[in-house]
């Protein structure tokens, strides 16, 4: 699309011994450079990963049925997975121990940890059964269900401020100091199904991805409402009269600058700076949908995995497509807000 | 233009800098690279306006406030533009409109009008049956071609800056709200007998009537009775003499230019443009508005007939006026050509005088776009579209890569568009991944 653009893919490293089946989330251990991954083929994975891009497998384990999530906890000791298999499962990485912590009746499509800092950890899951539950980690029950309008479709929290968003365009605001009553409950910005939504660092929004190429960034203070806006990105209108229009697979914020990554199912992704309202970076097309995507905790490392996130069916399912996660060392100045 | 009479209605790729039109997208985008979007420092060919902005700006440390070659009003880098991606809806359904009105006419067409028919659109048809362009040929419009370069660079040598005075000129491009309509057609109108003051004072009033010839029906609810019954009537002649706003023009484009060459509208055009507090635009480059000139008849037909026909006091009758009129236009041709002319003017002449009231017209429409960009200036920043142009400018800004916008027109497919279920829940339905089948 750009003339310059660069490709700094040849120079990323795949990660070692990569998931059999697609990603469904990545995250970065906020202490540490460990990075967990959850996956279709049922495992959640653990690798440790060096400044170099070097990685080795550090510990896995499995759900009944795929892993839709995963999430550390804030102190890094802990990694949280939900699944198809409805169980929500935790490893503790200190004692490798695996333990489960929370049960749905449908599978949970979301986990995050919502403690605050340096306290105990704290497990919210959503799942498609409609409800989000609040787990303390030590009970067989949770600690607190909120009843979701519909199914859960992604989750994130910069505490105090957790946010749900489910089908039919529904976005839910907890705050946590009162988390089982909706801080607010709205439509998304955006008139087509939710897929991801991740909040700001400066923890005074979130934005909102939906399948229909577009990005929502909504600020939550009533007084900053004024600033939210849309915009619409990840689209190919090289195709005749049509124009592609891709669904934005994950959102993330890069955790010093703030600024922010989509990545799509059209095989790239970009940077953002929401604040200028600039696009920073293009990065050169990969050959399969960016799945999902995670800074480390200085924000030096990109993870993204790639494969085949099923939008179009079978038919879609190529052999071609390769699942795989990679690293990618960051550029500064593709993630720092450029000054004018 | 001959080749503009091509069957298809649907339009071709036009440049919104320029208005020129071109037989597919990557001309399109060439055009631009060179026209508008080249460094004018070190001629490198940037893929944006907004790039080439930056590009100016970070490499030759200059900065660069308006869009080399564009026409007068469309100069701002603001907006970003690719091909044909990226053009203002109103501006886009105002081309639509103009073209439609060009093309669609002859010969009920109008099953072809694929578009879907507004209207007046189909008064038009039926009304009016010949078209401005019909009767140039190739040859009328080379001549055209060739005056109109003289007199661009007449204009050029005048203005060897083009961009003094224009600094905040690309800012305030958007379109101007239909507030300032009301105001322009009561207060707005001057006299056709008021040479005197005229000179001087015509800034103001120029500088309310664009916005009829900005866009025309589309914003302008009440437009469309001014501007579109006008044209039909002005293709018949019969009917244009019966109309009372056909005499006063009616002199000053046939003796005055017909004679030489190089049309004193043309040369006299700028002129009075130096006294109106803008001063002229960047003045094309000779070849390039060959091709916007096409355009032009049909928009100087309804538009100055929304001008003539709203700012004109009823009381001027088509005897009185004539005789008032056709001194002024004498004296001072540019003052003519800066008022707004009746359909009339330019219609009935199609066959005999076209290329001649065509570069008058062009003097016009010129002086139009001026004024249109005048009255942006002054009306100062318009809401909603303001607010629209920097909402939408979210990604244009950027300085790494345009966002095309899909242009008007354009539908959109999504990848996967399924609101019911998302795609992890319908994968997880899958066999394989069911909860029983795994171990």
């Amino acid at each position: 699309m750009d003339s310059n653009q660069t490709d700094p893919q040849i120079r990323d490293v795949e990660i070692n011994q990569p998931p059999s089946d697609s990603v469904s989330e990545l995250a970065f251990n906020p202490k540490a450079n460990f990075l967990a991954a959850s996956s279709w083929d049922n495992e959640v994975r653990i690798w440790e990963v060096m400044d170099t891009g070097a990685s080795a497998g550090k510990a896995s384990y499995s759900h009944q049925a795929p892993a839709l999530c995963c999430a550390w906890s804030k102190d890094g000791s802990k990694v949280a997975s939900g699944g198809a298999d409805k169980a929500g499962r935790m490893m503790d990485i200190s004692t490798g121990q695996t333990t489960q912590i929370a049960q749905h009746d449908g599978p949970i499509r979301c986990i995050k940890f919502v403690e605050a800092e340096n306290s105990s950890p704290i497990v919210a899951t959503a799942s498609w059964d409609k409800t989000l539950k609040y787990w303390d980690l030590r009970q067989q029950s949770p600690i607190g269900t909120v009843n979701l309008p519909e199914r859960a479709y992604a989750m994130d929290c910069n505490h105090p401020m957790l946010v749900v968003a489910t089908a039919e365009r529904k976005v839910l605001i907890f705050n946590l100091s009162n988390p089982t009553v909706p801080f607010d409950t709205g439509e998304s910005p955006l008139k087509w199904q939710t897929r991801t939504v991740s909040c700001f660092t400066s923890g005074d929004g979130y934005a909102i991805g939906s399948i229909e190429g577009r990005v929502g960034i909504q600020y939550v203070e009533p007084k900053l409402k004024d600033k939210s806006f849309s915009f619409k990105c990840h689209r190919d209108p090289s195709k005749g009269v049509e124009t592609l229009v891709y669904a934005i697979n994950s959102i993330t914020h890069h955790p010093i600058y703030g600024t922010f990554v989509t990545g799509s199912n059209d095989g790239s992704f970009v940077s953002w700076d929401k604040d200028s309202r600039h696009k920073l970076k293009t990065y050169a097309k990969l050959d399969a949908p960016v799945l999902s995507s995670a800074f480390n905790g200085d924000g030096k490392l990109f993870a993204y995995a790639i494969g085949y996130d099923w939008a179009q069916g079978y038919k879609g399912n190529l052999s071609t497509i390769k699942n795989t996660i990679k690293l990618h060392a960051v550029q500064e100045e593709d993630v720092k807000p450029k000054q004018r | 233009m001959g080749r503009k009479k091509s069957k298809k209605l649907e339009l071709r790729p036009w440049c919104w800098y320029c208005e020129r039109e071109f037989e597919d997208e990557k001309v399109l985008i060439q055009h631009q690279k060179a026209k508008h979007f080249k460094c004018s420092i070190c001629s490198r060919r940037l893929n944006s306006a907004g790039g080439m902005v930056i590009h100016v700006a970070q490499v030759h440390k200059e900065n660069v406030k308006y869009v080399p070659n564009a026409l007068p009003g469309r100069e701002t880098p603001d907006i970003e533009i690719y091909g044909s991606l990226g053009i203002p809806e109103d501006d886009f359904a105002d081309y639509e409109q103009r073209m439609r009105e060009k093309l669609g006419e002859p010969a009920n067409k109008k099953p072809r009008n694929q578009n879907g028919n507004i209207s007046y659109n189909d008064n038009i048809s039926s009304g009016g049956g010949v078209t401005y362009t019909a009767d140039i040929d190739a040859e009328q419009l080379r001549q055209r071609l060739e005056q109109h370069r003289l007199a661009m660079q007449q204009q050029q040598q005048q203005y060897s800056m083009p961009d003094f005075g224009y600094s905040s000129a690309p800012m305030s491009l958007p379109p101007v709200p239909p507030p300032h309509m009301p105001m322009s057609h009561p207060g707005g109108g001057f006299p056709p007998n008021a040479p005197p003051g005229f000179g001087g004072a015509v800034a103001p009033p120029y500088s309310q009537m664009p916005p009829g010839f900005v866009r025309p029906p589309p914003v302008l609810p009440f437009a469309p009775p001014f501007s579109r019954p006008p044209v039909p009537p002005s293709t018949h002649r019969a009917s244009r003499f019966s109309s009372p706003l056909s005499p006063p023009p009616l002199p000053p484009p046939i003796p005055s230019i017909s004679s030489s060459s190089l049309p004193p509208t043309l040369q006299g055009a700028p002129v009075p443009a130096t006294g109106m507090p803008r001063p002229p635009l960047p003045p094309p480059p000779p070849g390039h508005q060959l091709f916007s000139r096409p355009p032009v008849p049909p928009p100087m037909a309804s538009i100055p007939g929304v001008g003539s026909g709203m700012q004109r006091p009823p009381p001027p009758l088509p005897s009185n006026s004539t005789h008032t009129v056709t001194p002024i236009s004498h004296q001072s041709e540019p003052t003519d050509a800066l008022r707004p002319r009746p359909p009339a003017a330019i219609s009935p002449r199609t066959g005999e005088q076209e290329p001649h009231t065509g570069g008058s017209s062009i003097g016009k429409h010129n002086i139009a776009r001026q004024t249109q960009q005048i009255n942006k200036q002054s009306s100062g920043p318009v809401g909603s579209d303001v607010g629209h142009a920097s909402l939408t400018a979210f990604v244009d800004a950027s300085a790494n890569a345009p966002m095309p916008k899909p242009a008007k027109g354009r539908t959109t497919l999504l990848v996967y568009s399924d609101a019911q279920l998302s795609v992890e829940e319908r994968r997880a339905q899958l066999p394989r991944y069911r909860l029983a089948s795994t171990s």
